[in-house]
C-alpha cells in the first residue's frame, strides 16, 4: 500500500513474483512476509516470555498485592483527611457535644455527601426524604430519642426493618461523621429535583437537637 | 483480470466432467442474511432506545407483553440475530458460492444444502420465539436452550458433511486459503458449541450449565471469545480471500503471509479467552496467558488485513469508483482497527478501566458493523447481479448512499460509545481529596451517558437506513431477473488418483538446531538444580532470580529453535503438499484448536487450588434458586455483573471482592460483562431491606428516580409455580449441588415457608399502615427474586441474613 499506492497500471510491481496457483482466476504473489510484521510478531512472543517470567516467577507484583497496596494507600489518604478535618475535636467520642460540633462544621458536612451517596441513598434518597427508610428531614424518629442514638443505630442497624449495621463497613470515626451528617439533614429543605414525595412522619416527634 | 474458468484448461484430456454450480442456495442464504440482518439491527435500535429512554421497554404495551420486549430479553435477541442470523447466513452464502468455484465442484448434495438452509432458519425462528419469552441458559451468545442447541449441532453436522463431501469430489487439487478458513470455522465452532452447552436438563426448555462459577466462566469465555474468532473472523477472512481479489481483479498479495497468519491465528486465538475475565475470580496465570496470547495475536490478525489491503495495490483508482471495493476497504480497515484494539483491551491495566463499560460495546460494534457488516454488504453487492443474472444493481446510486450512511453511521455510533465508556470508567474510579468515591451514587455515572446514548441511536439508525436501502435494492434487482436462470455448464478433468507434488514443491529436510537444543538444556539444568542449591523451600530472592534465568533461557532456546524451524517453514513447500490433502489439513486444524483448548481447560478443572473451598458457602434455598431462575429469564445479567474485582474503587463501591469459592453452586455463573446497572454480587450485604427490593422491582424509578432499568411490576402479580421447584433442584443435584433427597422432596413447602417469612419481614419493615398492601406477596415471583437478592454475597460476610431464611434450609 505504501510504495505502490500511486500505481494505477495493472501489474502492481515488477519485482512481485507470481506463484503458479490459480483458483477460479485468483492468483497469488510469492511475496515475502513484511519485515516489520515478522519483527513485531517475534517481539510480542519474546515480550510474553519476559512478562510471564517477571510476574509469575520473578519479582513482579500480583493482582492481590497490588490491591492491598492501593487499599493501604487509600486508607492513608483517608486517615490523613480525617485527621485534618477532625484535628480540632481531639479524640472523637460518640456523644452529643461532638455530634453537634461536627454538624456545625460546614466543610466536614460537605465531605460526607459522597459517603451518603454510596451508603444511604438507596433507602433514604439523596436529600434524606426517605423511601423504605424513614424521612431524615422531619422531626419524627423511630429509634432515636437523643442525637447520640443515631451513632448506635448506624453501628448496629435495625435488621428487622432493613437497616444495615455499618460496624463492619465503616470505622468508628467514619460512623460518627456520617451520623452527624444524618442528624444535620433534620429540617433541611427538600431537593426540588426529586419527584418522589417525602416519606410521612414515622415514630415520635422528639425535641430539637440541643441548641438548635 | 478476467476469470479463468475451468474449461480453459489447455489440451483437455480425453474425459472431462461436466458440472454446474448450485446458485439457488446462495440466493437463499444471501436473502436470509439481509432480511435477518435488518431484523437484528432493528432490535438493536430498539434496545439502544431503551437505554436512552426506559419508556421504550414496554413499547407502549401493557400487562405481560411488557416483559417480552424489556431490555434484558431484547439484547440477547439482538446479539443472536446479528451473529447467527445476519453474519451466519452471510458466511453460508459466501461459503456456498466460493467453495463450489474454488473446488470446481457442485456442492456434495443439493438436499443437504436445503436441509442446512431451512434447518438454520428454523433455529433462528425458534430463537426469536424463545428468547423474548425468557427461555435462556443465561450465558452470553449461548442463550439458546438445550433442544435448540441440539438442533444447531445437527444442522452444523449436515453442513460439515456437505462441505467435506464437496472437498472429496473436488476437481481442484489444492485448497485455496479461503477453504482453509472455512475448514477452521466448521471444526472450531463444532467443538466450542458442544463443550460450552452441555446441559443439566431440568425440563423441556430449562437447563443448567454443568459447569459452575469460575469454571463455567472459563468455559463460557473460551467459547465466547472463540465464537468471535471462528464465527465472525475466520469465515469472513475466507470471504475476503475470495471476493476481494475477485472484485479487484488483482492477485493476492502474499501466499506466505496467508499460510503464516492462518496457522498462527487458528492456534493462538483459542488461548486468548481469559482476557474477558481479568481481575475476576479465575487463577491469575490464566488471566496472564489470556492477555499474552491476545497481544501475540495482533500480528496474525494484521496478516489478514495486510493481505486484504495490499491485494488492492495497483487497483486503488478502482476503489474510488467501485462501491464493492469501497465496502471491502472500510471492512478490512475496521478489522485492522478492531484487532489492534483487542490486544490493547486485553492488557490488564487497560482492561481494569474498560471492562464492564461501554468501551467493550464500542469495540464489538466496530467489529460487527464495521468488519462483518461491511464485508457482508460488499459481498452482497458483488453477488447480486451475478446471482440474479442482471446487468447490475437496479439502483447503483443507492449503493453509494448505503456506503456513506453506513460509514458515517458507524463512526457516529462508536465515537459516542467510546466516549461513554471512557467517561463511565473514569467516573467509577474517581476519588476525592478525602479518599472518598467522587461519584458514590452509581446513578450519577449512568445519567451522564444518556446524551451519548441518543447519539448512538442516531448513528445506529443511519446504519439501519443503509441496510433498508440494501434490501430494497436487492428486491428491485431481483425483479429484473430473467424468467429462467441460466445454469452455466463447466468442464474440468477429475482428479487423477496417482498424484505427486512436482519436484520444486518437495520440502527440504528439517534439521533441528543443536545450538537451540543446548540453550534449552542449560536452562532446564538451572531450573532442576535450584532445589539442590538450597533454594527449594523458602524461595528467597536469589532462588526466584535463578528460576527466572532458567525459564528465560529455556524460552530463548525455544525461540532459537523456532527461528530455525521458521527458516524451514519459510520455504512453505511443505505446506503446498498439505493443501492437496484435505484430511491431513483438517487433522492439523483439529490439533491446533483442541490442543490449545486442552492446555487451558485441563488445569482449570484439575487443579483444586484454583477454586478454594469456602465452608460457609452453601447451596441456594429452593426459593432463592427459583429467584435465580427469574434473574436468568429476565436477562438481568445483560446489565448487572456479579463480580467485585480486587480494585480499590470497586470494593469501596460494592464491598469485599469476590472469591472463586463463592460461586461453586452458580450454574451457570452470572458474572456478566457490562454494568449498565451496579454490580450485584454483594447486594445482599448492601441492600438488606426486603421491601426496598419489592418496590424497586415494581418500578425502579420509585427508588432511583433516574434509573433506566425496566419495571418488573408483573412479578408482583405472578404466582411462583412452586410445583416446578423440585425438578429444578433435582437437576442441580444431578450436576453436583449437594441437596439431600429430603430437601428436594420438600422444596415446594420450604419455598412457601421462606416466602411467608419474607412477607412477614416486609410487613414489619413497612409498618402496620402499609402492611396491608403486601398481603399475599409471599407467594409471588417478586419474593423469589428478592430472596435471591438478599442472599447474594452474604455467605462469606458473616452476615446475619437469618431473617430471610427458614430454619433448617441453611
Amino acid at each position: 500500500m505504501t510504495d505502490h499506492a500511486a500505481d494505477n497500471h495493472p501489474p502492481a510491481a515488477a519485482e512481485d513474483h507470481l506463484t503458479d496457483h490459480n483458483y477460479d482466476g485468483i492468483q497469488e504473489y510469492d511475496n515475502p512476509l513484511p519485515g516489520w510484521w515478522v519483527a513485531i510478531f517475534w517481539g510480542s512472543i519474546i515480550w510474553s516470555f519476559l512478562y510471564f517470567g517477571w510476574y509469575h516467577a520473578g519479582p513482579g507484583r500480583g493482582m492481590l498485592d497490588n490491591y492491598s497496596a492501593s487499599m493501604s494507600a487509600l486508607d492513608e489518604v483517608r486517615e490523613a483527611a480525617a485527621d485534618r478535618r477532625l484535628s480540632s475535636y481531639g479524640e472523637l467520642k460518640p456523644d452529643q457535644a461532638t455530634l453537634l460540633a461536627l454538624m456545625a462544621d460546614e466543610d466536614l458536612m460537605k465531605s460526607q455527601e459522597s459517603v451518603w451517596q454510596v451508603r444511604c441513598v438507596a433507602c433514604h434518597l439523596g436529600d434524606g426524604r426517605g423511601l423504605v427508610g424513614p424521612n431524615m428531614t422531619d422531626d419524627a424518629y423511630i429509634n432515636v430519642k437523643k442525637i447520640e442514638d443515631i451513632v448506635t443505630l448506624v453501628t448496629d442497624g435495625v435488621i428487622a426493618k432493613g437497616m444495615l449495621p455499618f460496624a463492619n463497613q465503616l470505622s468508628e470515626r467514619e460512623i460518627i461523621m456520617i451520623s452527624a451528617y444524618a442528624a444535620s439533614l433534620r429540617g433541611k429543605a427538600l431537593d426540588p429535583s426529586i419527584a418522589m414525595p417525602a416519606k410521612a412522619a414515622q415514630g415520635e416527634v422528639i425535641p430539637p437537637w440541643p441548641g438548635q | 483480470m478476467t476469470t479463468a474458468p475451468p474449461q480453459e484448461a489447455s489440451a483437455p484430456p480425453p474425459q472431462l466432467d461436466r458440472f454446474s454450480y448450485d446458485d439457488a442456495i446462495v440466493r437463499k442464504f444471501l436473502c436470509a442474511s439481509v432480511v435477518w440482518g435488518l431484523v437484528g439491527m432493528l432490535v438493536g435500535l430498539i434496545a439502544a432506545l431503551q437505554l436512552a429512554a426506559p419508556v421504550f421497554n414496554s413499547l407502549g404495551l401493557s400487562g405481560n407483553w411488557t416483559q417480552i420486549f424489556s431490555f434484558g430479553r431484547l439484547r440477547p435477541l439482538h446479539t443472536n440475530a446479528v451473529i447467527f442470523a445476519f453474519a451466519g447466513n452471510g458466511i453460508f452464502a459466501a461459503i456456498y458460492y466460493s467453495s463450489q468455484r474454488l473446488l470446481k465442484a457442485r456442492m456434495f448434495s443439493d438436499r443437504l444444502s436445503k436441509v442446512h438452509f431451512w434447518g438454520w432458519q428454523a433455529i433462528i425462528l425458534s430463537a426469536a420465539l424463545t428468547l423474548p419469552l425468557g427461555y435462556t441458559q443465561g450465558k452470553e451468545y449461548a442463550e439458546l436452550e438445550w433442544p435448540i442447541d441440539i438442533a444447531i449441532t445437527v444442522v452444523w453436522v449436515v453442513f460439515a458433511i456437505n462441505f467435506f463431501g464437496t472437498l472429496k469430489v473436488r476437481r481442484e487439487r489444492h485448497l485455496y486459503v479461503a477453504i482453509w478458513f472455512y475448514i477452521a470455522t466448521i471444526i472450531a465452532i463444532a467443538v466450542l458449541h458442544i463443550f460450552n452447552n452441555i446441559p443439566g436438563i431440568a425440563g423441556p426448555l430449562k437447563s443448567y450449565s454443568v459447569y459452575a462459577g469460575s469454571q463455567d466462566a472459563f468455559m463460557q469465555w473460551w467459547y465466547g471469545h472463540n465464537a468471535v474468532a471462528f464465527f465472525l473472523t475466520t469465515p469472513f477472512l475466507g470471504l475476503m480471500y475470495y471476493f476481494l481479489p475477485k472484485a479487484a481483479g488483482r492477485p493476492v498479495f502474499s501466499y506466505k503471509l496467508s499460510i503464516l497468519h492462518f496457522w498462527s491465528l487458528v492456534f493462538i486465538y483459542i488461548w486468548a479467552g481469559p482476557h474477558h475475565l481479568h481481575y475476576t475470580a479465575i487463577p491469575e496465570w490464566a488471566s496472564t496467558l489470556g492477555m499474552l496470547f491476545s497481544v501475540i495475536l495482533w500480528m496474525p490478525s494484521w496478516g489478514g488485513m495486510l493481505n486484504g489491503l495490499l491485494t488492492l495495490r495497483g487497483a486503488w483508482d478502482r476503489v474510488a469508483r467501485d462501491p464493492v471495493l469501497k465496502f471491502f476497504v472500510v471492512g478490512v480497515t475496521f478489522y485492522g482497527m478492531s484487532t489492534f484494539e483487542g490486544p490493547l483491551l486485553s492488557i490488564k491495566a487497560v482492561n481494569g478501566l474498560s471492562h464492564y463499560t461501554d468501551w467493550t460495546i464500542a469495540h464489538v460494534h466496530a467489529g460487527a458493523l464495521g468488519w462483518v457488516g461491511f464485508m457482508v454488504f460488499g459481498m452482497a453487492y458483488w453477488l447480486m447481479p451475478r446471482l440474479y443474472q442482471t446487468s447490475g444493481m437496479a439502483r447503483p446510486k443507492w449503493v453509494d448512499w448505503h456506503f456513506w450512511l453506513a460509514t458515517i453511521g458507524i463512526l457516529v455510533y462508536v465515537v459516542a460509545i467510546y466516549a461513554a465508556g471512557l467517561t463511565q470508567g473514569l467516573m467509577w474510579r474517581a476519588f476525592d481529596a478525602d479518599g472518598m468515591l467522587e461519584y458514590g451514587d452509581f446513578m450519577q455515572t449512568v445519567t451522564v451517558l444518556i446524551p451519548m446514548y441518543w447519539i448512538r441511536v442516531v448513528g445506529g439508525g443511519m446504519y439501519l437506513v443503509g441496510a433498508v436501502l440494501a434490501l430494497c435494492n436487492m428486491y428491485l434487482t431481483w425483479k429484473r431477473r430473467p424468467t429462467q436462470y441460466q445454469e452455466k455448464v463447466y468442464q474440468a478433468p477429475p482428479l487423477s488418483p496417482g498424484f505427486s507434488e512436482p519436484d520444486s514443491h518437495i520440502a527440504p529436510r528439517f534439521r533441528p538446531s543443536l545450538n537451540a537444543l543446548a540453550v534449552v538444556l542449560i536452562g532446564l539444568g538451572v531450573v532442576l538444580l535450584i532445589p539442590y542449591l538450597g533454594y527449594g523451600g523458602g524461595s528467597p530472592e536469589s532462588g526466584r532470580l535463578l528460576l527466572y534465568f532458567g525459564l528465560s533461557s529455556i524460552g530463548f532456546g525455544l525461540l532459537l529453535g523456532l527461528g530455525r524451524t521458521l527458516a524451514f517453514w519459510q520455504s512453505m513447500a511443505w505446506h503446498r503438499r498439505w493443501e492437496a490433502r484435505p484430511l491431513r489439513f483438517t487433522v492439523w486444524v483439529v490439533v491446533a484448536v483442541v490442543s490449545a483448548s486442552l492446555f487451558e481447560i485441563i488445569p482449570t478443572f484439575a487443579i483444586e487450588s484454583n477454586v478454594k473451598t469456602i465452608s460457609a458457602v452453601k447451596p441456594y434455598t429452593p426459593l432463592e434458586l427459583y429467584g435465580r431462575d427469574i434473574y436468568l429469564a429476565e436477562g438481568c445479567y445483560n446489565c448487572h455483573s456479579q463480580m467485585v474485582r480486587p480494585l480499590h474503587f470497586e470494593t469501596e463501591r460494592f464491598g469485599e471482592y469476590s472469591k472463586s469459592g463463592e460461586f461453586v453452586y452458580d450454574h451457570p455463573f452470572q458474572w456478566g460483562s457490562r454494568r449498565i446497572g451496579p454490580d450485584l454480587h454483594r447486594v445482599g450485604t448492601r441492600l438488606t431491606s426486603a421491601s426496598w427490593h419489592v418496590r424497586h422491582f415494581e418500578d425502579p424509578r420509585i427508588t432511583s428516580q433516574t434509573s433506566i432499568m425496566p419495571a418488573y411490576a408483573h412479578l408482583l402479580d405472578e404466582e411462583v409455580p412452586f410445583e416446578v421447584i423440585p425438578s429444578r433442584m433435582r437437576a442441580m443435584k444431578r450436576i453436583g449441588v449437594p441437596y439431600s433427597d429430603d430437601e428436594v422432596d420438600q422444596a415446594a413447602e420450604s419455598a412457601r415457608a421462606q416466602g411467608r417469612q419474607l412477607e412477614a419481614r416486609i410487613k414489619t419493615e413497612v409498618g402496620p399502615e402499609e402492611a396491608g398492601g403486601y398481603s399475599g406477596i409471599g407467594s409471588r415471583k417478586v419474593i423469589a427474586l428478592t430472596a435471591y437478592m438478599l442472599r447474594l454475597g452474604t455467605d462469606t460476610q458473616g452476615f446475619a441474613a437469618e431473617a430471610a431464611a427458614p430454619q433448617g434450609t441453611r
